[in-house]
């Protein structure tokens, strides 16, 4: 009962003339008027089977606008309930079943005729050629079907019309389609106004049988189509506004659409010589036009196939009467005339043939002749039946109304879907897809999950609303977030949250307004809050640790620090989640203020400069420079690269030259460029005057041995939170150990900080690095070992010294441990257990 | 009763959502959108117009929800400036609120968009610790699962990534 489409369709467009000869939208208003009436007398249903009755003459391209479009204003739950509804249609087999059962859908190029083709036609144009004419030929079968309930092709004459109209159509569609903006006019004249557009068929009606005895009655019917058609082609207006109207989504869905038949080579000629034709079309240059197109169906008609040849001269010689005749209705009726005569509606035949002829006037009557001789009812409907998919996908082989008029229609609808209660739109969905054809279908069903799924996406929220949501999340969830996918990495590292939890530190530790202080300290340097926070935090978990007090006089600062943090975090375990509130400054805060800002400070150059090497495009060119410089040795690549500017520095190429073997030695000797001066010589800068000074007094000493080389800071490396208090350098990395209880590790070359090692739970105070083994001492009279290749890890942890330790020592050869501190004893100890194997003590002062 | 006739002689605006459906509230209740507010004090629409405020941005069903929210909390105080330092917390969605959220997802974002278009603070803090709250203690792989994201990263990336952000892990 669902498809009662049985009876013709209502007809809503008057058959008479439009009153206004130059508006054919004027007709179409009126009929959209007479349809609004007619939808709200018959409210919801009636209006319902209106859309339906609509959508079932529509092309392709356009029913699938509207289900995009109901889709578009249905709820999601209601899209659920449908999707449920619609399992057994939409299921996922099924739809790959099509899919490989015709694996071109949507790709018309790449699609095999069902037939052979047959001999003698070119290669290239024959089987779409084919397809779009089976298409044809089912479809004109189809609409006599529709028209008459059952009905078949009849006489071959008007199986003749209804094809070349069909073809013609097509045609149209295409260059709608492929043109985009410059759409002919005389394709905008063309056209019947709503419903009435003659070739269309319903998806459902492949298994249907045909009925042979209805001959008249699908003559009839094709007259009447294609008197509507002549009536609006004769009419040449409608054509301003086209480009205006020619926006929305309608028209960017159909060009969608249009994309896979873009290219198609075989008509574009036409479509040029029509476009051509067109832009100075009026009725004036109508004759020149259809002499034009006749002169094309004649030569080429009769000229290509012997076995069609009949069929073709008798196509050709009817177009070309038809035509002859349409000049003069045409001209005549420019007078205003609104008669429609046979005459007219031959010239809508005639137009169609030449249309079609243009390009492969043999292929058209070929179809001609095999709908005709294929007994056309069996054939016709089974050839349709498979074109029917194929055509859903190419969505430009049926004729729907113009775009314009389309896009009248659609508007009309969603005025009314927009009053419909919500169940309606989905009745609605679920009736449209029993006039749908597959592909439809398949199109319905992935509309629909592509809702459902955006709606779930959190994609749709825009990124202020994400970063507002990622700003309530605590620092573990957030470091989640930013492993989701990239775009949530880059907002979850995102500095507006960063900052705010930094400042968050700030203010829990007393410090208003920190990141103000930490901006004005770095002036404009860039700042990387959230290696900033993370700094900060590690700093106050390290200050949480409760430790043992240690003896020495500086552990009391340490202890001291410690003891008030923890009486902070205490205070802020009491408080709870009140609001704690901000704290005014006492001489004990100021003195808060400044030692936390030291530390801050430390902490944010030294993420400042993570931040610059992190930077991409340091980042790129680095590795471009990489690149060039592969398979150089490190001596010519520093020759390279400092080529262009002043002259080498012997001595420092002397030395260089050691490193030439081991390639991955990591090299950030910058020498000023200057030629080396000897600084003890006689010397007339200020400057130079102040080193000599130095200088003598080092000599003095005799701890200065060797050359001197100019001295430039080549490097800030910076992220210690307090005194660095010793340091190591092998060819690659820099090791330092500092007050802040950590040790770091920084690539000499870069300059970042490639490791923290962290362990020791006072300031470290000496270390020495041998072949990949760093010892570190340090005021919690410890001693740890850690292994830095192949990875980063302590080895061992010594707890012999009764103080602080001072210094350590691995001796190369047997790589034995020295210790000593301040208990005034020195250890060894011996690898790889670091077992003691000696104690010296020394006598107290 | 007497609040009753109170309210009914308080004036009315129409709300018509993009798919046409018409509301009509209480000017208090819309006036909880600043975007309706600021609408109202810029068009300077007079109290007895009948033309509804066209929400282009807003269907039906969400306009539904949101009308529903605001008129349980067009008592509210307005809300408070949130304190720059203050941790900002998650679990204190008031029970009828998180009754109120318990829509599915998509609904839920629908929510989002629509307070956040009509500017109407309240209803986005309380969707958008409801979206937090939905995020937190998941894994990364569990929170895609939860929102349909596709993961971008190579997986070296990933890799880089997870360590550049493994240092909370530590604690």
């Amino acid at each position: 009962s669902q498809f009662a489409i049985s009876q013709r369709p209502p007809r809503l467009a008057p058959l008479t003339a439009p009153p206004g000869r130059r508006r054919l939208s004027s007709s179409a208003a009126a009929t959209i008027a007479a349809a609004t009436a007619a939808a709200a007398s018959a409210k919801g249903a009636g209006s319902m089977r209106l859309i339906i009755d609509q959508f079932r003459y529509w092309s392709p391209w356009q029913q699938r606008a509207l289900l995009a479009g109901i889709v578009g204003r249905c709820s999601l739950d209601q899209l659920r309930l449908l999707a449920t509804i619609m399992e057994p249609v939409f299921h996922r087999d099924f739809r790959n079943c099509v899919r490989l059962r015709y694996p071109s859908a949507g790709r018309r190029r790449d699609f095999k005729p069902y037939r052979p083709p047959p001999p003698g036609r070119s290669k290239k144009t024959r089987p779409r050629r084919r397809i779009s004419l089976i298409t044809e030929a089912a479809a004109a079968a189809a609409a006599a079907e529709i028209a008459a309930t059952a009905a078949a092709a009849g006489t071959e004459a008007s199986t003749a019309d209804d094809e070349s109209e069909a073809d013609e159509q097509r045609q149209r569609q295409e260059e709608q389609l492929g043109l985009g903006r410059a759409i002919p006019e005389l394709l905008v004249t063309n056209n019947s106004p709503l419903p009435l557009s003659p070739v269309a068929s319903s998806g459902l009606m492949e298994e249907q049988d045909v009925d042979t005895d209805a001959d008249a009655e699908a003559e009839a019917e094709a007259e009447a189509e294609a008197e509507a058609e002549a009536e609006a082609e004769a009419d040449p207006s409608g054509i301003s506004g086209k480009e205006e109207w020619a926006s929305g989504e309608e028209l960017e869905k159909a060009s969608e659409v249009a994309e896979g038949d873009d290219e198609q080579p075989w008509f574009e000629d036409d479509v040029d010589d029509i476009d051509d034709a067109n832009s100075q079309f009026d009725s004036s240059a109508a004759r020149e036009l259809l002499a034009e197109l006749l002169d094309d169906i004649i030569p080429q008609g009769t000229g290509e196939d012997d076995d069609l040849s009949a069929a073709n001269s008798l196509a050709a010689s009817v177009a070309f009467e038809a035509v002859q005749s349409a000049i003069d209705e045409v001209c005549g009726r420019s007078g205003g005339s609104s008669a429609v005569s046979p005459a007219v509606r031959s010239f809508a035949v005639s137009a169609a043939a030449s249309a079609s002829t243009a390009n492969s006037a043999a292929a058209a009557a070929a179809s001609a002749a095999t709908a005709s001789s294929a007994g056309r009812s069996r054939p016709a409907s089974v050839s349709f039946a498979a074109s029917r998919e194929e055509s859903g996908g190419g969505g430009a082989d049926r004729a729907g109304p113009t775009l314009k008029e389309f896009g009248v229609q659609l508007d009309r609808i969603w005025g009314w879907i927009g009053t419909w209660p919500e169940f309606e739109r989905i009745n609605l969905l679920s009736e449209l897809v029993t006039v749908c054809s597959q592909q439809l279908i398949a199109y319905l069903a992935d509309c629909i999950m592509q809702r459902i799924h955006d709606c779930t996406d959190i994609g749709i929220l825009p990124d202020r609303t994400l970063l507002k949501i990622f700003s309530l999340l605590p620092v573990r969830d957030l470091l989640s977030c930013a492993q989701v996918s990239r775009h949530w990495w880059v907002l979850a590292s995102h500095e507006s949250i960063w900052l705010r939890r930094c400042e968050q530190i700030g203010f829990e530790n007393g410090l208003l307004n920190l990141a103000g202080v930490l901006r004005q300290r770095l002036g404009l340097q860039h700042i990387d809050w959230k290696l900033t926070y993370g700094e900060l935090e590690r700093m106050l978990r390290q200050a949480r640790q409760s430790l043992p007090l240690p003896r020495h006089l500086t552990h009391n600062a340490a202890a001291l620090f410690r003891a008030r943090q923890q009486q902070k975090q205490q205070q802020l375990l009491q408080q709870g989640n009140s609001r704690p509130k901000p704290r005014r400054f006492t001489v004990a805060g100021l003195a808060r203020l400044t030692m936390s800002l030291r530390k801050l400070r430390a902490v944010t150059e030294g993420a400042a400069a993570g931040k610059r090497e992190v930077d991409g495009e340091a980042k790129a060119k680095r590795r471009e420079q990489q690149q060039q410089l592969d398979g150089v040795s490190v001596l010519e690549r520093i020759h390279r690269e400092y080529a262009d500017r002043r002259p080498l520095m012997k001595p420092i190429l002397g030395r260089l030259k050691q490193f030439q073997d081991s390639e991955d030695v990591a090299l950030d000797i910058r020498p000023r460029l200057v030629e080396a001066t000897d600084l003890t010589e006689k010397s007339e800068s200020k400057e130079r005057l102040i080193y000599k000074k130095d200088l003598e007094k080092l000599g003095q000493r005799g701890a200065f041995v060797g050359d001197i080389l100019p001295i430039l800071q080549c490097r800030l490396l910076q992220g210690h939170l307090d005194a660095v208090q010793c340091l190591q350098f092998d060819e690659r990395r820099l090791v330092t150990g500092s007050r802040d209880m950590s040790v770091r590790i920084w690539d000499v070359r870069s300059g970042r900080s490639i490791r923290k090692l962290y362990g020791h739970k006072g300031g470290v105070t000496c270390l020495h690095m041998r072949d990949n083994v760093l010892a570190t001492g340090s005021w919690d009279m410890s001693v740890m070992l850690w292994s830095l290749e192949p990875d980063f890890r302590r080895l061992r942890m010594l707890t012999d010294h009764e103080d602080s330790v001072c210094y350590v020592h691995i001796l190369p050869g047997s790589r034995n441990l020295v210790t000593a501190a301040f208990d005034a004893t020195a250890r060894v100890y011996e690898p790889p257990t670091y077992r003691q194997v000696a104690l010296a003590r020394f006598p107290r002062r | 009763s007497q609040l009753s006739n109170q309210r009914a002689a308080m004036p009315n605006i129409k709300l018509q959502s993009s798919d046409n459906e018409i509301f009509e509230v209480e000017l208090e209740i819309a006036k909880q959108s600043n975007t309706i507010k600021t609408m109202l004090e810029d068009l300077s629409v007079s109290d007895d117009s009948d033309d509804p405020v066209p929400l282009p941005n807003v269907n039906a069903a969400i306009l539904k929800k949101v009308i529903a929210w605001c008129t349980h909390h067009k008592d509210d105080p307005p809300p408070v400036e949130e304190d720059e330092y203050k941790e900002r917390r998650t679990d204190d969605i008031p029970t009828w609120d998180l009754e109120f959220m318990k829509v599915d997802q998509g609904t839920l974002f629908e929510i989002i968009l629509a307070s956040n278009y009509l500017d109407i603070k309240g209803l986005l803090d309380v969707a958008c610790k409801t979206v937090a709250n939905m995020i937190k203690g998941k894994s990364p792989e569990e929170i895609r699962k939860t929102f349909n994201i596709k993961c971008d990263f190579t997986a070296e990336e990933l890799e880089q990534v997870r360590k550049e952000n493994e240092w909370c892990e530590e604690k």
